[in-house]
């Protein structure tokens, strides 16, 4: 349904004749349905790609007036991007992609939404500066990503999830008043986004974002750590067929595999305690072989090997990045030391190779799109944190819910395509499970919810903590009294200040 | 003022909720809540209560709703500098000094669970005996609360370890104001603790808010803390000191600057001349000034670790790495302390132990001080510390011989910027003088981007005055939370 003539012509002045659209076959793309959701989206009533903040408030405050209801996206990949019922607008915020100040001496950088990973990470390279990719590939916002979103990444080992760089927010508010976080509070810069007094920055994400729910957050301050690498990306060749390698004596990748998942999680405490690597996961199996081939037909091939089901059941995937050779030495050193007492042994040389030669799968993860090259659906469960030890706890657990959807042949056969990443040093670890399932079943909408509830279902048999709740009401008003009732605290503070969950 | 029969029903009200021995009416007792070293005028309290469990806390703060009287919680001992303790109205002060169990020390998942009692002088001991330690402040008094100091955001020595100004505060169970129990990021669920076999180490959520963020710096306005995990670090097994001597407070952050970015260091600050022999003499009022005299102005403490393996491996890279970094600079690196060669281990005792001595160090030079702390980007300390020292310069104490702390804070990506402002209680004039100075050098420093992020005392209306969206989303949390507004009224912008 189309906005009415005067509420059009209202937000066209605001943001100019060129940025505003109702028309049929704009906003045909804009309610496709995800090739994962059976759910249909109803089709939003126009869509505003604003330029400004200040554009922002004022569509959100005619929002208001006139009822109608925004979603902010950028990207545009994930389900809630999309109207889920009438009188709603986008606000494709795109055309806000500034990098409005890299400041080189505090290491922080400034950025609008439509900033993406590709454009930062290789613009920061040439300051010698770097931040953790979210492994979304290189079209993500990286806003989004680190206020809004989740933001695991691959490097989190030897850094953080993206949340914990937020130095500073500006942000739209639902109400359409504009407030600014931490330091920026008091006029002091955009060096730390806490205070003053309780930390209003508590309410832009938890775990998760609440992906567009809260207003809009039009700009971000990341915090910046010192890139080891050279100035700009070592490129050889052309994507598909593309390698990128780091200096050999200062970044190195290292496959093991291990016998049982208890040796797995042993190593991986003992790299964190050593405080060495930048990036240390066990990575999905599935997604690795789907990553590492360039269509279908090369998939098969190499799962049909059963390769991959053999040498990365139990992965243990390590890239060392360092200063000089001689830390390079001294890593490697203590690495290996601490797979010879735990029981690892190098992976098929053929395997490491992949990663040697595509050593962007650390930084920016390009071919993630690889993983959708089969046309059927995946999903992930589980999406939460804790200690490494609890995660493979957690991660043992797997085959108890998951075989009985193999065996009824609901999901590809893939039980060992989870992925646990330390983080911090090893001080607490993410883990995610990847399922793929195919579209021509029936009822297959219905799979991915089954799934996430015999995994639920799991968790709380074993008092495991491995999901977060969702910022959707509905299932947090019903995952809610098991979350300690946070669906009462969210439901509390989302009606005090207009958030949408 | 309560009047005697209600004073006298809510005293046997908690007398019932949690004993007798754990209530007191005390004249000398309730006199010592009314005050501290702030510029903050308390008030007596009514009563001091002694909670043992969740439960108690759980029975007071319902019995506080009904009354609708002020909680104010404690769980530091004296001495006490920033007012946040003080009643504004009387009430019930809420001594969490006798929940003080080490509910867990974890070496696998490096963490600890402990309870609001629990003091670094207790913690430190007992991680050491399990090879671990704690990131902690510059000499924390030993009886100083872990988790308030936690809570409070307060500045820690290893900027490595710190990824956002939380850390290293990790999850935490809380009664809000209303009377709910809440556990924040994994301790939240699903199930109850006891039922939970998570670690409880990953901070966020649950769910799309990050609760603990909410109850950080809020001087415990919106809920009672009843236990918290923080995490630990391995205990190094090989240490070595470097000391980097400077004339000029701008030429602080370049080394720091380097250095924290390679990851280089573990412990890392800076003190001028002052602070360094106030922590360093013997005897603070008989050895200071000749030690002082002998210290260069200013001086960067850093410390490289090694830690289980190979340590000195380790050790020989990050100080080859120091070196080389502070020589591309022009600077030297010293590891005896520079002019006062011999006192390399009480440095190093400085910053792993929590004060034990009387009087706590900041104490030590006059009965009084005032300290102003606030945070600003390393590059821009030697600016503020160039402002404080013209403020001094110009106020009616020209000559006074203050105390400079830096502490870079988040990988290096911020600072902690400390002024301690001694005085004798016993000059009236000269407490004036130095309380006139403290709040004129704080709104100076603030209107020249100082960040005044925890705005105890007097620092409260000077920054949500400027701020009124916050404080007014502030007091919107603020009513969720504690609906009464029983939790130390009058604090912040509440």
């Amino acid at each position: 349904m189309s906005l009415p003539r005067d509420v059009y012509a209202e937000l066209e002045r605001i943001i100019g004749s060129e940025y505003i659209s109702d028309r049929e076959y704009i906003l045909a793309g804009l309610r496709h349905a995800m090739p994962s959701s059976p759910v249909r989206p109803a089709s939003p009533a126009a869509v505003l790609l604003p330029g400004s903040t200040e554009e922002i408030q004022q569509i959100i405050k005619v929002c208001n007036r006139r009822g109608l209801k925004f979603i902010p996206t950028v990207s545009s990949l994930i389900s809630f991007a999309y109207p889920t019922e009438p009188n709603t607008i986008i606000l494709q915020l795109k055309r806000m992609n500034r990098i409005t100040e890299i400041n080189r001496t505090d290491r922080y950088v400034v950025i609008e939404p439509g900033v993406r990973h590709g454009q930062l990470r290789t613009e920061l390279m040439k300051f010698g500066l770097s931040y953790p990719v979210a492994a979304v590939g290189p079209g993500g916002s990286v806003l989004v990503n680190f206020a809004c979103s989740s933001g695991d990444n691959h490097d989190q080992h030897g850094a953080s999830r993206t949340n914990r760089y937020i130095h500073g927010v500006e942000w739209v508010l639902p109400s359409g008043e504009l407030i600014r976080l931490g330091s920026l509070a008091n006029d002091a810069g955009w060096f730390c986004a806490d205070g003053p007094g309780p930390s209003l920055r508590g309410l832009i994400k938890g775990y998760a974002g609440p992906f567009g729910g809260f207003g809009v957050i039009t700009r971000i301050a990341i915090g910046l750590d010192e890139w080891r690498g050279p100035a700009g990306m070592p490129t050889e060749g052309r994507s598909p067929d593309y390698q990128v390698r780091l200096p050999h004596d200062r970044h190195k990748v290292f496959l093991f595999k291990f016998s049982t998942l208890d040796q797995l999680r042993d190593a991986m405490i003992e790299i964190g305690k050593a405080e060495i690597g930048q990036a240390v996961l066990k990575y999905f199996n599935l997604t690795a072989a789907l990553l590492a081939t360039q269509s279908a037909n090369d998939f098969w091939a190499l799962w049909d090997s059963g390769l991959f089901q053999r040498e990365l059941a139990r992965p243990l995937y390590v890239y060392l990045a360092t200063h000089s050779a001689e830390e390079m030495a001294y890593e490697e050193a203590v690495l290996r030391e601490i797979i010879a007492e735990t029981g690892g042994v190098e992976v098929d040389p053929a395997i490491r190779a992949i990663y040697e030669n595509n050593m962007d799968f650390f930084i920016l993860v390009g071919f993630l799109q690889r993983v959708l090259r089969l046309g059927g659906a995946w999903a992930p469960t589980k999406l939460s944190a804790d200690s490494i030890h609890h995660m493979f706890e957690v991660g043992k657990t797997v085959p108890e819910f998951l075989q009985e959807f193999i065996d009824k042949g609901l999901i590809f056969d893939a039980p060992d395509n989870f992925q646990i990443i330390s983080m911090e040093y090893g001080h607490l670890a993410h883990i995610e499970l990847l399922f793929l399932w195919e579209r021509n079943q029936r009822n297959w909408g219905d799979i991915p919810r089954q799934v996430m509830a015999r995994s639920l279902e799991t968790e709380i048999r074993h008092g495991h903590h491995a999901t977060m709740p969702p910022r959707s009401m509905p299932m947090l008003q019903k995952l809610g009294p098991l979350y300690s009732d946070c669906h009462i605290w969210s439901t509390k503070i989302g009606e005090a200040f207009g958030a949408r969950w | 003022m309560l009047a005697l029969n209600v004073r006298s029903a809510i005293g046997q009200e908690l007398i019932r909720a949690i004993g007798a021995t754990n209530v007191s009416t005390d004249p000398v007792a309730l006199g010592s809540c009314s005050c501290d070293c702030s510029l903050v005028t308390g008030t007596c309290p009514d009563f001091i209560v002694y909670p043992h469990s969740k439960d108690e806390v759980r029975e007071i703060v319902s019995i506080a709703n009904q009354r609708q009287i002020a909680l104010v919680p404690m769980s530091s001992g004296p001495p006490r500098f920033h007012g946040d303790t003080l009643p504004s109205q009387g009430g019930i002060v809420v001594d969490f000094g006798r929940m003080r169990q080490i509910i867990k020390l974890d070496t696998v998942s490096r963490c600890a669970a402990v309870e609001p009692g629990v003091t670094y002088g207790q913690l430190v001991p007992a991680l050491e005996s399990h090879g671990m330690k704690v990131n902690i402040p510059l000499a924390p008094r030993a009886n100083k609360s872990v988790l308030t100091s936690c809570l409070e955001r307060e500045a820690t020595l290893i900027p490595k370890y710190q990824y956002d100004t939380m850390d290293p505060l990790l999850t935490l169970e809380v009664i809000y104001g209303s009377g709910d129990e809440f556990r924040t990021g994994s301790a939240s669920g699903p199930g109850t603790p006891d039922s939970l076999k998570a670690d409880k180490v990953n901070p966020w959520g649950p769910g799309a808010i990050d609760y603990y963020r909410l109850l950080s710096a809020a001087q415990g306005s919106m809920g009672l803390v009843t236990w918290g995990v923080i995490r630990t670090e391995i205990r190094p097994t090989l240490r070595k000191l470097y000391f980097i001597p400077l004339d000029h407070p701008h030429q602080l952050p370049a080394p720091l600057d380097a250095l924290l970015r390679k990851r280089v260091v573990d412990e890392c600050l800076a003190l001028n001349n002052t602070n360094l022999a106030t922590l360093l003499a013997d005897d603070a009022r008989a050895d200071f000034t000749p030690l002082k005299a002998s210290l260069p102005p200013w001086t960067i403490i850093v410390c490289v670790a090694g830690y289980q393996r190979r340590a000195e491996e380790r050790v020989a890279i990050q100080s080859r790495y120091l070196i080389e970094i502070c020589e591309a600079l022009g600077l030297q690196t010293q590891t005896r302390l520079p002019g006062a060669p011999g006192l390399e281990q009480d440095v190093l005792r400085i910053i792993s132990e929590p004060w034990s001595k009387e009087p706590y160090w900041k104490l030590r030079r006059a009965d009084r001080c005032y300290e102003i702390f606030f945070l600003a980007p390393l590059s821009k300390a030697g600016h503020f510390i160039e402002s404080m020292k013209e403020v001094v310069e110009g106020s009616r104490c020209p000559d006074l011989d203050y105390g400079v702390y830096l502490q870079p804070l988040v990988q290096g990506r911020g600072a902690h910027c400390s002024f301690l402002l001694p005085c004798h209680g016993s000059s009236r004039e000269e407490t004036e003088a130095v309380r006139e100075l403290f709040l004129h050098a704080s709104e100076i420093l603030m209107k020249k981007g100082a960040f005044f992020s925890r705005p105890y005392g007097p620092w409260a209306r000077m920054v949500y005055r400027n701020y009124p969206d916050g404080a007014a989303m502030l007091r919107t949390l603020k009513n969720i939370f504690d609906p009464n507004g029983i939790l130390n009224p009058g604090k912040l912008c509440f």
